[in-house]
């Protein structure tokens, strides 16, 4: 990991940002962002070393930093102002890693042949905070600040799609048990935190359900299959999910009451809300749809500019500034675009790469909403953003 | 001259076998394609077969294995997985850390093909596009993504399962191994030790001054066996059987009992603990990290090909003698392997 820091590394990403703030200049006067009261603008820029392209797994940033903190299936790294991978520490043989949410706990799989055998939350330095040791569950999933961790049984099978229920144990950040949930049915996207970390969604054969991370009690259910969701702060009980026959259908649902549904010209394809769940977005492959979240009237619609892009990902912060990220049908380029709450492009950035998968370039904001990393398995680049108020 | 007499009859009895066991393979129920790896005109090592013996000490340990799985480089440098069949998409995440991202494909004719242990990083457009759709499918030859990078013991590989839903909506399995082609694998099946046990227990009999089992009442023939699939990892037999024979000097020596095959082509969960011993002293287990070990209960198959408990050879239907025992296992290649040895009935 040594070669991350060779100076000749630093001093071409340094000639990058100067690039890219140039570039940025050029693309700010272009989209006419000085109409908008918000703006977005690249701090730093990283291409990625050729060794770790495409097996960087997990990544996340700091909140209120421009810190981002990755996986490899070797290493828990780091890379920031300083524009370089930074070693946090090494993983050794049999062990995998995930970032919580928020970028300040690491959750540590340890794998024995075909089971995981324990899962561990460290901090950034790799030390211990809790763990648990156990080979019912094929999967975990880490609480976006790491205090709390949810393990995935597969109910007996000895692979999960075999599986006729799972199981989800319910751990608190000293790994004591807090509680269990039967699921039949588990869906393709079977579970997630809400942002804040408080509840926990699953989604199985009979619906979408929301679980406090506490005591695994039931919060609320809606009793039909989806297909994809995403959920605000457990506070709000908000949470938008497609309609799993209809999949051109996008709904927000609070506590598991329907508040709208709003039909998609094509299969929805990407859904996100605020993380306090004032805003929504729903797209299908071409258009991106913004709401509030008590209409179904779109408050503003983009439509990519190129029909050879698909949108492959959507991110939006509490201030309803959105990111897209869209891929060319050629699967070597794409196009990332930033927008004001009122639909206004602020920020637009093409992205290259000879490495593509389906969710390239991936947009994703830091807790706070004031920064936007956009990555490709080649390059990362952040994003300030801020208001002019 | 027994020896040479005994091995002569086996193997017209492997040559029947091979020609029955070729005959039901596949067929239209499971046609059969290229391999789902890339280079899908070659074959690839075999890292697991199916029916396979797994037990990797979670809950629903032991198990049989139900796929095969296709060993190769993993991502981000190793070959795409490709679809064998078209069908509508499922696609299964849990994230890119996890080891658990794979796809089903659903054909029109009630099959489902698993691609299992892709590289969330690889995952291609094409089948996220398929997937957000309500049939979306994928063709045939469509590439689906690379590799996971295994975390144990770099046993990189693909989980390719094959079911079918039949009209009775019970599924079968079949050992895809069955549906792919090139499948020109010319190692033979491996038969280690061949043991002998009280009926039902692992009570292995006493030997006499010989060496030779002594056998009384009702026996069941325990075979250490594996064979290995176009590499070195090792797997399950595709089938495995017994005959006895009577060893007369100097002329032909009867085959005076033939155990039905133990057919594992097609994956039954529930028969796992019928097929395989999995306790002191036969131990089987499935540590590709280390070396498999895999004890088959030859003798658990009734006189229908079930298999079952109820099965074993019934020793008080010969004379009391010395007789010679066959053990033969036969992999979807056709080859074969056997190990005789010396045996005396003492009712």
């Amino acid at each position: 990991m040594n070669r991350c820091k060779k100076p000749i590394q630093r001093a071409a990403v340094t000639s990058l940002c100067f690039v890219i703030a140039l570039a940025t200049i050029v693309l700010v006067r272009r989209s006419g962002a000085a109409s908008s009261k918000f703006s977005a603008v690249p701090i730093w820029e990283y291409a990625i070393p050729a060794n770790l392209q495409g097996i960087i797994d997990d990544v996340a940033i700091l909140p209120g930093d421009s810190q981002v903190v990755a996986t490899t299936p070797n290493a828990v790294l780091s890379v920031g102002v300083a524009n370089e991978f930074v070693l946090r520490f090494a993983l050794g043989p049999g062990r995998s890693a995930v970032i919580a949410a928020e970028g300040s706990r690491v959750g540590i799989f340890t794998h024995d042949r075909d089971r995981v055998v324990r899962f561990e939350v460290t901090d950034l330095s790799g030390a211990t905070l809790t763990q648990v040791w156990s080979a019912e569950h094929f999967h975990y999933r880490l609480a976006p600040k790491g205090d709390s961790i949810v393990g995935i049984d597969s109910g007996g099978a000895s692979l999960p799609f075999e599986a006729d229920h799972f199981v989800y144990r319910f751990f608190d950040s000293s790994g004591s048990s807090r509680g269990e949930v039967q699921s039949p049915g588990p869906q393709p996207k079977d579970s997630d935190y809400t942002p804040d970390g408080t509840c926990f969604l699953i989604s199985n054969a009979q619906g979408l359900s929301s679980y406090s991370v506490a005591d695994a009690s039931l919060r609320w259910r809606i009793s039909k299959k989806v297909k994809f969701f995403a959920p605000a702060v457990g506070t709000t009980d908000e949470v938008v999910a497609s309609d799993d026959r209809q999949r051109n259908l996008a709904e927000l649902y609070q506590a598991g009451q329907l508040r709208w549904g709003y039909t998609l010209a094509d299969n929805v394809r990407n859904l996100g809300i605020s993380p306090s769940g004032g805003f929504v977005l729903a797209s299908d492959a071409k258009t991106l749809r913004a709401f509030g979240s008590n209409s179904s009237e779109p408050i503003w619609s983009f439509t990519v500019p190129n029909s050879h892009l698909s949108i492959n990902s959507v991110a939006v912060n509490d201030l309803g500034v959105v990111a897209l990220g869209a891929q060319h049908d050629s699967l070597g380029s794409g196009t990332v675009f930033i927008l004001d709450p009122t639909g206004t492009e602020i920020f637009s950035k093409e992205t290259a790469h000879t490495l593509s998968n389906a969710w390239i370039p991936v947009v994703q904001f830091d807790a706070m909403g004031g920064y936007c990393l956009i990555r490709t398995l080649e390059v990362m680049t952040m994003i300030s953003i801020s208001s002019h108020d | 001259m027994a020896r040479n007499v005994s091995s002569v009859t086996l193997s017209l009895l492997l040559l029947c076998l091979a020609i029955m066991l070729q005959g039901c393979s596949g067929g239209t129920m499971f046609p059969v394609t290229y391999w789902p790896l890339e280079p899908t005109g070659s074959t690839h090592p075999i890292g697991n077969s199916g029916s396979e013996f797994e037990d990797f000490s979670i809950p629903s340990a032991p198990y049989l294995h139900l796929g095969m799985d296709i060993m190769g480089n993993p991502a981000p440098k190793g070959p795409f997985v490709i679809v064998t069949s078209t069908g509508y998409v499922t696609l299964t995440t849990y994230g890119s850390n996890s080891t658990q991202n794979g796809i089903i494909i659903s054909t029109s004719d009630s099959r489902e093909y698993t691609y299992w242990h892709l590289d969330y990083n690889s995952i291609q457009q094409s089948v996220r596009d398929a997937d957000a759709k309500a049939w979306g499918a994928l063709s045939a030859g469509s590439k689906v993504a690379r590799l996971h990078i295994w975390p144990s013991c770099q046993f990189h590989h693909l989980h390719y399962q094959i079911r079918k839903f039949l009209v009775s909506m019970t599924l079968l399995l079949v050992d895809p191994i069955w549906t792919v082609t090139p499948r020109n694998d010319t190692s033979d099946p491996v038969i280690e030790g061949v043991y002998f046990t009280e009926g039902g227990t692992n009570t292995e009999l006493p030997t006499d001054s010989n060496g030779r089992p002594v056998l009384t009442g009702k026996v069941d023939i325990v075979a250490q066996a594996y064979d290995t699939q176009f590499g070195n990892y090792r797997t399950g037999v595709q089938s495995i059987w017994y005959v006895v024979i009577k060893p007369l000097l100097g002329k032909y020596s009867p085959v005076v009992q033939r155990g039905e095959v133990m057919d594992l082509e097609f994956p039954n969960n529930s028969l796992v603990n019928l097929i395989y011993r999995n306790s002191t002293p036969f131990v089987s287990n499935s540590d590709y990290c280390g070396t498999k070990k895999a004890y088959y209960v030859v003798t658990n198959v009734d006189d229908l090909g079930n298999i079952t408990e109820s099965g074993c050879w019934d020793t008080t239907a010969h004379p009391n003698g010395v007789y010679k025992v066959g053990v033969a296992a036969m992999d979807a290649s056709g080859n074969t392997g056997q190990y005789w040895t010396t045996v005396v009935i003492s009712n």
